[in-house]
C-alpha cells in the first residue's frame, strides 16, 4: 500500500489503527493473540454474539497482511497460538520487543451508496504489540531530567521504594554530583539503580511505575551506553562543571530521550484512532495496597501521551486522534461472574482521573472485564448450608484442576490498612486445554463487546 | 452475601461437590467444546430446561424455573383501596347481571324443553339434544376465550419480570426466565433455528442484560421485522381503502375490523394465541395505553403529520382521512407489538412509526399518480 493509499484509507474509515495500551503482564499478547484467533473464526461464528459484524454474517473472511512497516518484526501469532493450544497449554512468553500486525477485515457493505459501488468492503486493521515497560518512558518526554528526578526522588522517600532503593540511595548521598566522576562511579550508580529497578519488579512488591522502562527490559539495546544513568535524589541548581556527574547524567537521559523515547513515540505511537488500555486488578488486588496505587498511577500517567478527541473528518485529515477509548480489566474469569460488575466498577474507579480527560474531550469511554482467553467455568457450590458461586480450572501451579470460590472484589477501594496480608488472594489459572483450537474461535469472556465497541462502528 | 465477606479467599472444593451453574445446565451442553477437560466424575448436563419443558403447558406448572422471583412480589401493583372498592363494585354489578341473565335463560330454556315434552316425546328430546349442545359449545368457546386471556397475561406478567431483570442486571436470574419465553416458540420451526443457535451462544459469564440484549437480538428480532412488516401493510391497506370508500361509517367499521385483526395476527406471531374475546381484550388495552399516552408525544406526530401531508391533503380530502386512519392503524399496530411481545422491546429496538407514515405517504401518492396517468377523470370525493 503506498502512503497516498494509506491516507486515503485513514481518512475514509478503512484503516484503524488500534492502541493495545497495558502495563507489563496485563495480557496485551493474549488478547492480541484471540482478537486475531477470533476474527479469524469468526464467519457467521456464534462465539461473538455481540460483534455483530460477525454474528450477522457480515463479515466476509479475515486474513493477515504483509505489516506496513518492514524495519518491525511481525507478530507472532503463530507461536503464541501454539503456546495457547499446545499440550500442555502455556502463557505466551512476555513479549522482549516491538511487533506488528495488520488485519483485513471483508465485509458485505451496509451503507446503500457504498453498496452500489463496492458490495464488498475491506477493513484494515493494525495493531502493535510491545513490552508494556516501554510504555512507562513516554510520560518522560514531557519530563526534563530535573523534573524526573524529583520525581523519582519523592517516589522513594516512600515505602516500599524506600528500603528497596536503600543501597542505591546510600551510594548516591556519599557522592559529590557537582564534580566530575570516573566512568566506573557514573556505571555503579546506574547498575545500583537498574536493579533496584529489578527488585522493585519481582512478584512479591509488583510495582508498576519503573521509569526508564528499559532498565527493565533493554531489548535490542541490552548493554548499550544510553542506558547509564539514573535520577538524582538532590538536585543542586548551582552551576556545575561541564563533566560533573549531575551533567552527564543529564546528557544521558537527554539522548535515551531522544534516541529511544522519541523514536519509540514517533514511529508508533503518534497516531491511533482507537484504544484499549488493559489492566490485571487481580494482581494488584494480591499484592496490596502500594501495588494498587503505583499500578494506578503508572497507567493514569501514561495515558496522558495519548491524543484524545473528537475524530471530524478534519481530524483525521491532520493528526489523529484516539475517539473512542476502552478500559479493560482482564482476567475475568479469574473470579466468579457474579463479580464482573464489581470488577468493572473497581477499574472505572482506579481510571477515573484518565477517563475523566477523555470525555472532556469528547472521546467515547466505556469500562469491561473481559478475559481474552477463558479458562475456568462457573459452577455452584454449598459451602457452610449456603449456596455460593464458584469456578473451575487449573490453577498455575499445579496440573489438576480445582473448583474454588475466589473471594469477592470489593465495591469501592478499600482503604490502604484495609488490604491485610492474604485479605484477596485471586488464584492465577492455566490456559485451558482446547480440543478445537483450529475450528472455532477461543473462548473468552466479552471479548466480543470490546470489539464490538473497539470496531463496530467502523463498518 | 453479606457472610462472605469474612471468609478468608480462596476456598476449596471437592470436585464432585460442586455443581454447574444454570447457564451451564441451559446452554445445550452437548454441542459445547469444554474448555477445560476434567476428570470424568464432574458431569455436564444437558439442557433439561429446555426439554422439559416441551411438554408443559405454558400457563400452569410451578417447577423450580417457573417460581416468581422475591423482588417480584416486592414490585406486584397494589392498587389504592378506593380504587378497589370501586372496581369492586362494578364487577359486582355486572356478574350479577350477567349471572341472573344465564338463570333466566336457563329457566327458559327449561320450560320450553317441558312443554316440548308435554306435547310429544320425541319433540322434547330433539330440543333438550339441541339445548344441552348449544350449552356445551357456549362453555367451550368460554373456556378457551378464558384460557386465552390468562395467556395474554401471561405474556404482561413475562413482559414485567424482563423488565425488572433488565434492569436490576444481576447474575443467573435471566436464564430461568428466557426458558420460559423460549417456551412459547418452541413448536416454531421458523424461530426453534435461532433459538437453538441462541442457546449455543450463551456462555457462563453472561449477565441477565446481556442474556436479555442477545435474546432479543439473535431471536426476536426477526420476528420484531415479520409483525413491523405486517403493521405496515395493514396500515397501508387501510389507508387505501378509507380512501376509496365513499361512506363514513364504512370507513370507521372498515378500520375497527382491520385494526382487530391485525391485533389478532400480532398476538398470533408473538406466540398468544388470543380468540375473539383475547383480542377484543387485547385491543381494549392497546386503546387504553393510547389513550393514556403521552399528550406531548402524540401533539408532535399529529402536527408533523398534519404539516406534512398538507400536500396530500391538497390533492384530496379524502387522500387525508386515508392518511389519518392508516396512522392510526400502525399506532394500534406498534402499541400491539409493545403490548404482544414477551421480552419487553429494550430502547434502541422499539419499532418507529416513522417508517410507516413514509411508506403510506408513497403508497397513497402512487395511487395518485396512477390515477393522473391513468384515469384523467377522477371520481370526486364525498
Amino acid at each position: 500500500m503506498s502512503p497516498l493509499e494509506e491516507f486515503v484509507n485513514r481518512t475514509f474509515d478503512r484503516q484503524v489503527k488500534l492502541a493495545v495500551t497495558g502495563l507489563s503482564r496485563s495480557g496485551k499478547t493474549v488478547f492480541i493473540t484471540s482478537l486475531v484467533h477470533q476474527l479469524m473464526h469468526g464467519l457467521n461464528s456464534v462465539e461473538l454474539p455481540f460483534f455483530q459484524m460477525a454474528s450477522s454474517g457480515q463479515l466476509r473472511g479475515t486474513k493477515m497482511m504483509p505489516q506496513p512497516d518492514m524495519h518491525i518484526p511481525a507478530f507472532r501469532y503463530d507461536s503464541a497460538l501454539e503456546q495457547l493450544t499446545g499440550d500442555p497449554p502455556l502463557w505466551p512468553k512476555p513479549t522482549e520487543g516491538i511487533s506488528e500486525i495488520r488485519l483485513a477485515l471483508r465485509y458485505l457493505s451496509q451503507n446503500p451508496l457504498l453498496r452500489q459501488i463496492a458490495p464488498i468492503s475491506t477493513l484494515y486493521v493494525d495493531i502493535i504489540d510491545y513490552p508494556g515497560e516501554w510504555l512507562l518512558d513516554l510520560p518522560l518526554l514531557e519530563m526534563s531530567y530535573e523534573q524526573w528526578s524529583e520525581h523519582i526522588a519523592e517516589l522513594c522517600s516512600k515505602e516500599p521504594r524506600a528500603s528497596l532503593s536503600q543501597e542505591w540511595q546510600t551510594f548516591l548521598n556519599n557522592l559529590d554530583v557537582t564534580v566530575p566522576a570516573p566512568e566506573a562511579v557514573l556505571r555503579e550508580a546506574s547498575d545500583l539503580y537498574t536493579q533496584f529497578l529489578h527488585r522493585c519488579k519481582e512478584p512479591q512488591y509488583c510495582l508498576s511505575l519503573l521509569q526508564p522502562g528499559r532498565f527493565t527490559m533493554a531489548g535490542e539495546l541490552k548493554g548499550a551506553p544510553l542506558l547509564e544513568f539514573c535520577p538524582l535524589l538532590k538536585i543542586s541548581m548551582e552551576t556545575s562543571h561541564e563533566n560533573s556527574f549531575h551533567a552527564v547524567m543529564k546528557r544521558r537521559y537527554e539522548a535515551y530521550k531522544e534516541h529511544v523515547v522519541k523514536k519509540f513515540y514517533r514511529e508508533h505511537f503518534s497516531s491511533f484512532d482507537r484504544q484499549i488500555v488493559l489492566a490485571d486488578v487481580l494482581r494488584a488486588f494480591n499484592t496490596g495496597y502500594a501495588a494498587f496505587a503505583d499500578m494506578r498511577d503508572a497507567i493514569n500517567q501514561v495515558l496522558k501521551s495519548f491524543h484524545y478527541g473528537k475524530a471530524g473528518f478534519f481530524n483525521k485529515l491532520f493528526g489523529l486522534k484516539i475517539d473512542k477509548l476502552l478500559f479493560a480489566a482482564t482476567k475475568a474469569d479469574h473470579v466468579t461472574p457474579n463479580q464482573l460488575p464489581n470488577l468493572e466498577r473497581f477499574l472505572q474507579q482506579m481510571l477515573i482521573k484518565s477517563q475523566n480527560n477523555a470525555l472532556f474531550e469528547g472521546v467515547e469511554t466505556e469500562t469491561l472485564a473481559l478475559a481474552s482467553v477463558k479458562c475456568t467455568l462457573a459452577a455452584e457450590a454449598n459451602f457452610k448450608g449456603q449456596k455460593i458461586s464458584c469456578i473451575k480450572g487449573i490453577p498455575l501451579d499445579t496440573d489438576k484442576p480445582v473448583a474454588l470460590f475466589p473471594g469477592e472484589i470489593p465495591m469501592d477501594i478499600p482503604m490502604s490498612e484495609d488490604w491485610v496480608e492474604g485479605r484477596f488472594n485471586f488464584v492465577e489459572f492455566r490456559p485451558p486445554r482446547l480440543t478445537n483450537a483450529q475450528g472455532r474461535g477461543l473462548p473468552h469472556i466479552r471479548l466480543d463487546r470490546a470489539l464490538e465497541f473497539l470496531l463496530g462502528d467502523k463498518f | 452475601m453479606t457472610t462472605t465477606k469474612n471468609w478468608k479467599a480462596p476456598i476449596f472444593f471437592e470436585l464432585d461437590e460442586v455443581e454447574n451453574s444454570a447457564d451451564e445446565d441451559t446452554t445445550v451442553t452437548l454441542n459445547y467444546t469444554a474448555p477445560i477437560v476434567l476428570p470424568e466424575e464432574v458431569t455436564l448436563e444437558t439442557s433439561t430446561l429446555l426439554l422439559t419443558h416441551d411438554s408443559e403447558p405454558v400457563v400452569a406448572s410451578a417447577t423450580k424455573v417457573n417460581t416468581p422471583y422475591p423482588f417480584q412480589q416486592k414490585l406486584s401493583f397494589v392498587p389504592s383501596t378506593a380504587v378497589y372498592s370501586q372496581i369492586a363494585s362494578g364487577w359486582w354489578l355486572v356478574s350479577s347481571l350477567g349471572l341472573l341473565l344465564i338463570m333466566l335463560l336457563v329457566v327458559d330454556a327449561y320450560h320450553f324443553v317441558a312443554q316440548q315434552y308435554a306435547s310429544s316425546l320425541l319433540l322434547g328430546t330433539l330440543f333438550l339434544i339441541l339445548v344441552l349442545s348449544v350449552a356445551a359449545a357456549a362453555l367451550t368457546l368460554t373456556w378457551r376465550a378464558y384460557e386465552n386471556i390468562q395467556l395474554l397475561k401471561t405474556v404482561s406478567a413475562l413482559q414485567r419480570e424482563g423488565k425488572t431483570i433488565i434492569e436490576t442486571n444481576g447474575y443467573g436470574d435471566a436464564i430461568h426466565y428466557i426458558n420460559r419465553i423460549a417456551h412459547f416458540y418452541i413448536n416454531r420451526p421458523d424461530v426453534k433455528a435461532r433459538l437453538d443457535r441462541f442457546y449455543i451462544m450463551l456462555n457462563d459469564s453472561h449477565h441477565d442484560h446481556e442474556m436479555c440484549t442477545l435474546f432479543s437480538r439473535h431471536v426476536m428480532k426477526e420476528l420484531d421485522q415479520h409483525v413491523y412488516r405486517i403493521v405496515a401493510q395493514r396500515s397501508k391497506e387501510t389507508a387505501l381503502l378509507v380512501m376509496v370508500s365513499p361512506v363514513a361509517l364504512l370507513d370507521t367499521l372498515l378500520t375497527l375490523w382491520r385494526n382487530v385483526r391485525m391485533v389478532r395476527d400480532i398476538a398470533a406471531l408473538y406466540g398468544g394465541r388470543p380468540g375473539l374475546l383475547g383480542s377484543l381484550t387485547l385491543m381494549t388495552s392497546v386503546l387504553q395505553n393510547l389513550v393514556y399516552a403521552d399528550v406531548s408525544e402524540v401533539l408532535a406526530e399529529s402536527v408533523a403529520d398534519a404539516f406534512g401531508n398538507s400536500m396530500l391533503a391538497v390533492f384530496s380530502a379524502q387522500a387525508a382521512q386515508g392518511m389519518g386512519s392508516g396512522i392510526l392503524t400502525a399506532r394500534v399496530g406498534l402499541q400491539a407489538m409493545v403490548l404482544c411481545r414477551p421480552v419487553p422491546f429494550l430502547d434502541e429496538e422499539k419499532p418507529r412509526l416513522k417508517e410507516i407514515r413514509w411508506e403510506i405517504v408513497s403508497s397513497l401518492k402512487s395511487v395518485f399518480e396512477n390515477k393522473d396517468t391513468k384515469k384523467p377523470k377522477t371520481k370526486k370525493a364525498l
